[in-house]
């Protein structure tokens, strides 16, 4: 492996840092080997790709579950009961996706500790209690949708089955160790929030989900909207060394996932979240990149009222799917995975797709990545040493969990 | 005890079964250490006690890595389906191979993704010293443990789970679906067996054309 590795994130990757005439260079190189997913997907049957593009991403392949079965939905209204129960399980995916990166990839930088292993020595009750959270929602997880990832319970028109009342309330049960979890994490990072204070600007890419808070088929560009003249916006940038196909969309350097949903929907987080986030001094937007933390504490905390909400009244519904079909044409649909705005679009024929495009949050955010970096680092250079910058850039790269197994699947169009 | 946690080619879920197997038991990480890029950029070490990979090999890279990592450790074991048999993109590349064409292994946890649990009481015995006897079943025969209505046979639903290794609890025809053999073919087969399976299905009028991309990944 390289000696400039980029540790704990999804997948592999290597960042140099340099400083050129007092500016701060960051290049970032996705060594993840391909996988060419959008290849795998054409000639099958429409049927099937959804249990190939749940193998896309082991951190948020529900995310592409989901967006694949909305793109096909598009002719059809689906039940509500259906797709109230089918949000349930997106809560699942962004609660577990945010504790991996919470709890175990990026607190250790809050904190000042170079590994995961420092945190376990150093506060080793915290780390237990992370562990204990993760279990609970695995179990949330393996009952909603089957199993943690790679999901059996969703499909074209509906899911598989609903769990029983008795299920549910053990999962209520379980569910309370994540509460603990993130109450111990936000009183502990507010010790630190002079990282924070630091006003960074930043424009964001975001969808609609003022009618559902996971799809859309519209999407905005800094606050400009875009829908399905999206892919007339998006330019692809490749880069030799990098197995990425990253997008520049409306020629701006955007930042998608939990930092653009919570600056742009704050008045939208349930009452209870925004009183939970004042009790701890968070009282409005949050401009810092470093603080995408407190957004996906507060994202964890509005999933989790939401699972509440639903299984306080729950009885198995009766509906469990209803028949789509799918003529030739073109189908796509715009998902907030855990990391932000995921794209799936499909052109179908005789019930095979004939061509996917798949754009992941990663390589909308990969621009980002580099530039803001650099930007917020060169202001600052003459404040740290040069571990210093390398440290601090490895912190904001890693504060957009960046997932680089989702990012790789297809390069120059093809093989 | 120090344990190696690494990926190839693959989307990272194994390594989140693995975490999801600490989950079981949190004292666990009383008694080991984990060496991973996924937890320290410290990665590499002089001696591992037993090394886990995720993934399918497709670089000189991953090839370089597998046989250092080898030479260190007293045990390696492969984390799921992409490193068993190359996974699914093996039907675009056929750079993806096993882990197993490579380095010696000493033992393959199936799944895609690995089950938590099957992790968790692994990582037990391996604890205490000593591997797990290795048993290498259908899916079939989860299914008949669980109870599961045979859809193949009751439902005439398609399904791979006669010709797929055992290791998922038979999930998928726990939900009424039909097996997809994402856990890889069963070692005692070879793919004149599947396409044997596949004709006799069709002279029973089933057609297994839909799974034809999963039949591929295999026998090929």
């Amino acid at each position: 492996m390289y000696s400039d590795l980029l540790t704990r994130i999804e997948g592999e990757g290597r960042v140099i840092v340099e400083v050129l005439n007092k500016h701060v260079r960051v290049k970032l190189y996705f060594t993840e080997p391909k996988r060419y997913f959008e290849e795998i997907l054409k000639n099958i049957d429409v049927k099937v790709g959804i249990d190939i593009v749940s193998r896309i991403c082991g951190f948020c392949g529900i995310s592409h579950v989901y967006a694949y079965v909305k793109a096909f939905e598009k002719h059809v209204e689906i039940p509500h009961e259906i797709e109230d129960f089918r949000k349930i399980i997106l809560y699942g995916e962004r609660i577990k996706s945010h504790l991996l990166h919470t709890c175990f990839l990026y607190l250790p930088d809050i904190l000042g500790y170079n590994s995961i292993n420092e945190l376990v020595n150093q506060k080793p009750e915290l780390f237990k209690q992370c562990l204990k959270s993760i279990n609970a929602i695995h179990y949330f997880l393996a009952i909603v949708s089957g199993r943690i990832h790679n999901i059996i319970n969703m499909r074209i028109g509906g899911v598989y089955y609903y769990p029983e009342e008795k299920e549910v309330s053990r999962i209520m049960s379980r569910i309370k160790h994540v509460d603990k979890c993130i109450d111990i994490i936000i009183s502990l990072i507010s010790e630190y929030a002079i990282l924070f204070k630091e006003k960074h600007s930043y424009k964001t890419l975001y969808i609609d989900i003022i009618d559902n808070p996971f799809y859309s088929n519209r999407i905005y560009c800094d606050n400009k909207l875009l829908s399905s003249d999206f892919e007339n916006n998006i330019r692809a940038v490749m880069k030799k060394g990098s197995n990425e196909k990253r997008y520049i969309v409306c020629n701006k350097i955007v930042i998608t996932g939990p930092l653009a949903r919570y600056n742009a929907y704050y008045m939208r987080l349930n009452s209870e979240t925004r009183q939970w986030l004042r009790e701890h001094g968070i009282n409005t937007y949050l401009y810092n990149l470093y603080s995408s933390i407190i957004a996906r504490l507060a994202e964890i905390k509005d999933s989790l009222i939401g699972i509440r909400g639903f299984f306080e009244k729950y009885k198995k519904p009766q509906i469990k799917t209803i028949n789509v079909k799918n003529p030739d044409g073109k189908y796509y649909a715009f998902i907030e995975a855990p990391r932000g705005v995921l794209y799936h679009r499909y052109i179908v024929e005789n019930n095979r797709i004939r061509d996917a495009l798949i754009i992941t949050p990663t390589q909308l955010n990969a621009e980002a990545m580099e530039k803001l970096t650099e930007k917020i680092l060169s202001i600052n250079i003459e404040k740290y040493s040069f571990n210093d910058l390398r440290r601090k850039a490895e912190m904001l790269i890693r504060s957009f969990d960046p997932c680089l197994s989702c990012s790789v699947h297809v390069v120059n169009g093809g093989i | 005890m120090r344990i190696g946690l690494f990926k190839l080619a693959s989307c990272s879920g194994c390594i989140v079964s693995f975490v999801d197997a600490l989950s079981r038991e949190p004292e666990l990480i009383n008694k080991i250490r984990i060496v991973s890029p996924f937890f320290d950029d410290k990665y590499m070490c002089e001696y591992y006690d037993m090394v886990f990979i995720e993934g399918s090999v497709s670089r000189q890279e991953d090839i370089k890595l597998l046989k250092e990592v080898r030479n260190r450790s007293k045990y390696l074991i492969v984390l799921g389906s992409c490193g068993l048999y190359g996974g699914i993109q093996k039907i675009s590349s056929n750079k993806n191979k096993p882990v197993s064409h490579i380095v010696k292994t000493d033992y393959v946890i199936t799944g895609c993704p690995v089950d938590g649990d099957r992790v968790y009481v692994i990582l037990k015995k391996l604890l205490i010293g000593g591997l797990d006897i290795k048993i290498y079943e259908s899916v079939c025969s989860e299914c008949k443990r669980s109870n599961n209505t045979c859809i193949l046979v009751l439902e005439r639903k398609p399904c791979l789970g006669p010709l797929t290794r055992a290791g998922c609890k038979a999930i998928c025809p726990a939900y009424g679906r039909g097996c997809i053999g994402c856990n890889g073919l069963r070692p005692d087969l070879r793919p004149e067996h599947v396409r044997k399976y596949i004709e006799n299905l069709r002279r029973k009028g089933i057609d297994l054309g839909v799974y034809e991309l999963f039949i591929k990944t295999l026998t090929k």
